[in-house]
């Protein structure tokens, strides 16, 4: 692509590098500044470098936070007898919007994945280690995603804390609700017919 | 279950080729560089989602081209069955059928059962193990969705597993990461070990039946399944062989060092048998995959042929072709550099032959 301007290239090269977005993506975002004033830039540009410079990470639970004590973590209403430990903020956001959760969460940064380089000294493990020491931890669910990277996690996790009296589960797999079971994908349907629940009336 | 036309668009030599099936015996004959081949392999992708020849999916791609399609349309229990593939460079493949994009490519495979035979299957008997472990896994991935996924699993444990005995630092071995990915592999190794010791123990009549009718001899075909686990549960002999795996670097036991075993008489094909009865016990195990697939599924997979002549002697080979074209009740796709050759063979059968004619591209 020929850009006949420095300045609007540095700026496709810069957004360029966001997950999901090419050179073609990146221009129109450039090109749509260009539309708008000057001050719709700035605002954008001082939004950006605000929130990197300003933002924290929870001190407890490794959520990004306001301040040194996340919302969840610093309120009086959640459990803080339950931790749920995720991969990433994203988990949290998608847990808190089901209104189901009131416990505590954990994040973890990431999972084990030794073809990547990612070893426990690089995910935020000592620190749950700690908390679980010297909170009032009862229960410890594990929300990973069930691929081989979130499975060992999951182990390992299980493992360092097998001397702990606190309860360790993980969410339950299976048919997404409200889907008609001949819809659901096979993989999934084979684990619920072998993992049965107990039905009472 | 039969193919009835297929569409390629700048597939491999192939810029815009438009062909048509018969629901019984097929021929497609030309000249060395025609593009026979690829047009098996062009069925193949359909149904096990990548070539047979190439790994790497944009090499299939019409040199200076930047996209490829593929169609077939099939006739599935007399319900037409379209089934796409686009795949652009760079960039991923997207599979459709009936227009509907397939989510997880895995739940594509065992749609459109199909067992190819080629030149190349000599490889069974002359290369190391992993041409076996494909040949068990192929047959089952069209029959068990769950087997390719634990198989998956397995194989990505196991690359994690043999990364963390290559990055050992000082000498010392993260355990617990070790044992973690353990736990992750024990189910799903028991999960394919015991579906390996099933097939093998169903599959072997259909082997001696396959043989027999193939060679009409007297000679007795086996195969023997070898697996590591048969000497105990995967956890134990993880741990019993940890220290060997910390010198070697690599995960030395589980069901990635399965083989088999194939013997005629008792004795080692790839040792002891002619060249002529290899290439017969390969074809034998093969047409054997089509009736333990018609066996499971009621349907009857495709059979592709590919150079059937190159190895077998023009007798076996013409014998052999007789008993495709007049006992196999499935769909048949032969390939050929010798139209006559065909032809004689298959006017004998007195079976109806829709011949495809390709020619060289100019």
């Amino acid at each position: 692509m020929n850009i006949p301007s420095k300045l609007v290239e540095e700026a496709v090269n810069e957004l360029s590098k966001f997950p999901g977005i090419g050179k073609k993506s990146a221009l129109r975002m450039v090109l749509h500044l260009l539309k708008h004033d000057t001050e719709t830039s700035v605002k954008l540009g001082n939004a950006i470098v605000n929130m990197r410079k300003q933002i924290l990470f929870c001190t407890q639970c490794g959520n990004v936070s306001d301040k040194d004590i996340c919302g969840i973590c610093s309120s009086v209403n959640r459990d803080r007898d339950k931790i749920c430990v995720v991969e990433d903020l994203r988990d949290i956001m998608a847990i808190e919007s089901t209104g189901q959760f009131t416990g505590l969460y954990h994040v973890l940064g990431g999972v084990l994945s030794p073809i990547e380089g990612i070893g426990p000294s690089d995910l935020n493990i000592d620190k749950l280690l700690e908390r679980i020491k010297t909170e009032e931890t009862k229960e410890l669910i594990m929300a990973l995603s069930p691929t081989v990277e979130g499975d060992s996690t999951m182990f390992y996790l299980t493992k360092k804390l097998q001397d702990s009296p606190v309860k360790i589960t993980t969410i339950s797999r299976g048919i997404a609700i409200g889907g008609s079971l001949e819809y659901a994908d096979e993989i999934t349907l084979g684990r619920s017919i072998l993992n049965r629940i107990g039905l009472e009336v | 279950m039969h193919l009835k036309h297929l569409t390629l668009r700048n597939f491999k030599n192939h810029a815009e080729l438009v062909l048509d099936f018969s629901e019984g015996v097929n021929c497609i004959t030309g000249a060395n560089g025609s593009g026979k081949t690829n047009i098996l392999d062009a069925l193949h992708f359909l149904s096990f989602t990548k070539s047979f020849l190439i790994h790497q999916d944009h090499q299939l791609v019409r040199d200076d081209c930047d996209s490829m399609l593929l169609e077939g349309i099939y006739d599935n229990n007399s319900f037409e069955q379209t089934v796409q593939v686009l795949l652009k460079k760079p960039g991923r493949k997207t599979f459709k059928v009936n227009n509907n994009a397939v989510g997880r490519l895995g739940s594509h495979i065992g749609m459109l059962p199909l067992v190819l035979i080629a030149p190349q299957d000599i490889w069974l008997l002359q290369e190391g193990s992993s041409e076996r472990r494909r040949f068990i896994d192929m047959a089952l991935c069209q029959l068990d969705k769950q087997y390719l996924s634990n198989l998956n699993l397995y194989n990505k444990a196991v690359e994690h597993r043999n990364r963390l005995l290559k990055q050992m630092e000082n000498n010392i071995l993260d355990t617990e990461q070790v044992e973690s990915l353990n736990k992750v592999m024990i189910p799903a190794a028991e999960y394919i070990y015991n579906k390996r010791t099933l097939f093998i123990k169903e599959f072997v009549p259909f082997v001696v039946d396959s043989y027999h009718t193939i060679s009409g001899g007297t000679e007795v075909a086996d195969i023997i399944y070898n697996s590591p686990l048969q000497q105990g549960k995967l956890g134990t002999l993880l741990q019993k062989s940890i220290e060997k795996d910390k010198i070697l670097q690599r995960t030395s036991v589980g069901i990635h060092k399965d083989d088999l075993e194939f013997s005629l008489n008792n004795f080692p094909v790839k040792t002891h048998a002619s060249q002529g009865q290899q290439k017969t016990f390969i074809i034998a195990l093969k047409m054997a995959v089509c009736y333990y697939i018609y066996s499971q599924t009621h349907i009857y997979p495709i059979l592709l042929l590919d150079d059937i002549f190159e190895k077998l002697d023009n007798s076996r080979s013409m014998a052999f072709l007789q008993m495709a074209a007049n006992s196999y009740p499935g769909q048949v796709i032969i390939t050929d550099t010798h139209i006559e050759r065909c032809k004689t063979a298959l006017e004998q059968t007195g079976k109806e032959v829709n011949y495809i004619t390709l020619h060289t591209n100019a």
